[in-house]
């Protein structure tokens, strides 16, 4: 029979504010060395494009935003549904937590792009791709949700009206994912396939590839940053944290008081 | 970069810009959040105290 302690152990958010603080700085340290890596790989080691020279570098940011963007979409409808179905007050964290990094890493997937496009397409932005249209709508999607959560006097209706709404715009992410394929784009159709080679050169596809799991890193880090946060917020007439915030006060002093060895 | 170096800095400078707020944002709220426990905590302890004393005289 499974072990179900973890889910609800995870439903603690003592136990949850624990184990963020002690994840936080290995996610944020490999995040950063692993990124820093594949971009300075990606920056300095790798031929330009033998069409678009030294622009195509964007890549290494562009794609790995987009992807954890869409990815991170997923994971917080996944968190309303459970906010909303097992009423669960730490999914409605997560889903507050993931909202921003999201917003923010479909921002600057946008403009990366557009950043992109210039020298590629000769333009910013083109109304008409079903690709751009539609991470614009993932973008305004995220906002949505931020602007919902805090639009109502009680938490609760906040909470229940921003899971909807991540609910409901999850058909954007496959229309978003087969855009490229449904409609005519601007926009280049997928490299990296699940069942064909990838159309682009190994040695530009191997610093992107590190530069995707940096980027994977990065954004659970973010995530955890931000659900730090929310707990504190929600849990701030608790006894617990109140001990906890006290600990931490006794150990700071107690550390400046100690000579070092 | 061949004429391309704008548009690749700008790009990474942006994105750099983006990830220190990202980090420093709620990193900084969350420091602040449990100073304001602790202060909260502190005064609570005091209060405690000289109301014990109070009630002692």
């Amino acid at each position: 029979m499974a072990n179900w302690q973890w889910f609800h152990r995870l439903g603690s958010p003592k136990w949850l504010l624990h184990t963020l603080n002690r994840w936080l700085p290995w996610l944020l340290g490999a995040g950063l060395v692993l990124l820093i890596i594949a971009l300075a790989w990606g920056l300095a080691f790798v031929p330009p494009d033998y069409k678009q020279g030294n622009s195509f570098r964007i890549i290494y940011i562009h794609v790995p935003t987009a992807v954890v963007a869409l990815a991170a979409y997923y994971m917080m409808a996944i968190a309303g549904a459970i906010a909303i179905v097992w009423r669960m007050k730490v999914a409605d964290m997560a889903l507050r937590a993931i909202a921003p990094v999201g917003a923010a890493l479909t921002l600057l997937a946008l403009l990366t792009g557009g950043i992109w496009g210039k020298p590629t397409w000769g333009a910013y932005w083109v109304w008409q791709d079903a690709r751009l249209t539609s991470m614009l709508i993932l973008f305004f999607l995220y906002i949505g949700v931020i602007a919902l959560y805090d639009a109502y006097r009680e938490r609760r209706n906040g909470n229940r009206a921003a899971a909807v709404l991540a609910l409901v715009g999850t058909v954007n992410i496959p229309i978003i994912y087969k855009s490229v394929d449904w409609w005519s784009s601007l926009h280049q159709p997928a490299s990296i396939k699940f069942s064909e080679p990838a159309a682009i050169a190994p040695e530009m596809l191997q610093p992107l590839l590190l530069a995707i799991a940096a980027t994977y890193l990065l954004f659970a880090a973010l995530v955890v940053l931000q659900l730090r946060v929310q707990i504190v917020l929600n849990e701030q007439r608790s006894q617990w944290l109140g001990q906890y915030a006290q600990q931490l006060l006794r150990g700071r002093k107690s550390a400046a008081a100690a000579p070092h060895k | 970069m061949a004429g391309h170096g704008r548009f690749v800095w700008s790009a990474y400078g942006i994105s750099a810009l983006v990830l220190a707020a990202s980090v420093l944002h709620p990193l900084l709220r969350y420091r602040s959040e449990i100073k304001r426990l602790q202060r909260r905590a502190t005064a609570q302890q005091v209060a405690q105290q000289v109301a014990q004393q109070a009630g002692q005289r």
